[in-house]
């Protein structure tokens, strides 16, 4: 299966696939900011999202809502990792159909949950 | 010519006058008449006091308040002087003085230092994961592995942080440019001028002796490498007047650094 990663900060892509390839999954690719992401959505067929929100020109939230308005990607699983911790985001993010919302700083416990519980019954790779 | 009259000014003789002259049709009404205009007399008498002693007062009232108002206009001017002098102050001398645009251009140093830096320790962080892997892929079966990777990942992890900070300092540096835009308004609309801002930052430069050299940090480009520095440093210490005239402003070669040894 495959997994987008999305964040602008390089440092986070790279830890996100660090931690995904210990936990199993291993065909990842990464995009830099929603726009990029939606691209390569609806290019190549992905298993899991797994984006941050705060990214330039192109949100994460915006992506969100763009993946759910679109029939063919409206059901891919959708992780929001991120630093918006308030309340009202995370609401917002459910309402847009989100299927799970990571806050960060977070550890490789707390990703794994996530993405198993997004996931199951589905199998890595 | 009427003779002289000496009237008798005791209450008796004026109220038995009063009668007598009461007593008759006219009389009574001359002094009914003249009762009205007395009063009439005394009335206009004491509106006009009252007039004249309200329009006192609120002559002072509305000095009092004058002087509240000047006050006020007064705290208000010194308070817009200083802002004024405070906005000069910070009005770049060149392009290169700009005290907020330097702030943000060292912020954005700092988010690619960090970057760098984060970069550099995520790389040891997931080599120690490999050799950990490696080590048992080896047929090394110690506990140590485990640990290895253990420690790599929480190293690894702690990298996040760069995303953390860089987020909140893209806020700051932010915050300065919108700062710096409207600065340069108020400059504008006050037509301050290059004279007010060099006096004013005059009075705010550092007055340390070496404050001349207290310029941070060097960026890329900038000031010498470590091994210039070694250079020079390793260079025989004979040579104290040494001239400095033909070296650049900017960073110095390892030519420029040579001249000024032998």
């Amino acid at each position: 299966m495959k997994v987008l990663v999305v964040d602008d900060y390089s440092t986070m892509r790279r830890i996100i696939r660090n931690l995904l390839t210990q936990i199993g999954y291993t065909d990842i690719d990464e995009a830099s900011d929603g726009g990029d992401a939606l691209q390569k959505l609806r290019s190549v067929h992905y298993g899991l999202v797994i984006s941050d929100w705060n990214m330039e020109p192109m949100t994460g939230y915006d992506l969100l809502k763009q993946v759910r308005a679109d029939d063919k990607l409206k059901t891919t699983p959708f992780i929001m990792v991120t630093a918006e911790s308030k309340t009202d985001n995370v609401i917002a993010a459910k309402k847009a159909g989100v299927d799970n919302y990571i806050v960060k700083p977070f550890n490789a416990a707390t990703l794994q949950q996530k993405i198993n519980s997004v996931m199951t019954p589905a199998k890595p790779n | 010519m009427m003779p002289a009259f000496k009237i008798d000014q005791s209450a008796d003789y004026f109220e038995a006058l009063e009668k007598a002259v009461r007593d008759t049709p006219r009389g009574h009404s001359f002094l009914d008449e003249f009762a009205r205009r007395v009063r009439s007399n005394d009335t206009d008498r004491i509106l006009g006091a009252i007039s004249q002693l309200q329009g006192s007062l609120t002559e002072t009232i509305a000095t009092s308040n004058l002087e509240v108002l000047r006050r006020e206009l007064e705290t208000m001017a010194s308070s817009i002087a200083q802002t004024r002098k405070e906005i000069a102050s910070i009005k770049p001398e060149g392009p290169s003085n700009n005290r907020i645009v330097t702030a943000t251009e060292e912020l954005d140093f700092v988010l690619k230092s960090t970057e760098q830096a984060t970069a550099d320790i995520l790389t040891s962080a997931e080599r120690v994961q490999e050799i950990a892997n490696e080590l048992k892929a080896k047929g090394v079966n110690d506990p140590l592995c485990d640990e290895l990777e253990m420690q790599g990942t929480t190293l690894m992890m702690a990298c996040s942080f760069q995303d953390l900070t860089g987020q909140r300092m893209s806020k700051v540096v932010n915050t300065l440019r919108y700062l710096e835009t409207r600065v340069n308004a108020m400059i504008e609309i006050w037509g301050i001028t290059d004279e007010d801002a060099k006096q004013l930052v005059d009075n705010h430069l550092d007055s340390k002796p070496d404050a001349h050299l207290l310029n941070g940090p060097a960026r890329e480009g900038e000031g010498v490498a470590q091994d210039d520095v070694d250079r020079l440093l390793n260079a025989s210490a004979d040579h104290e007047d040494t001239d400095v005239t033909n070296m650049p402003a900017g960073p110095a070669s390892q030519d420029d650094i040579d001249q000024l040894f032998k």
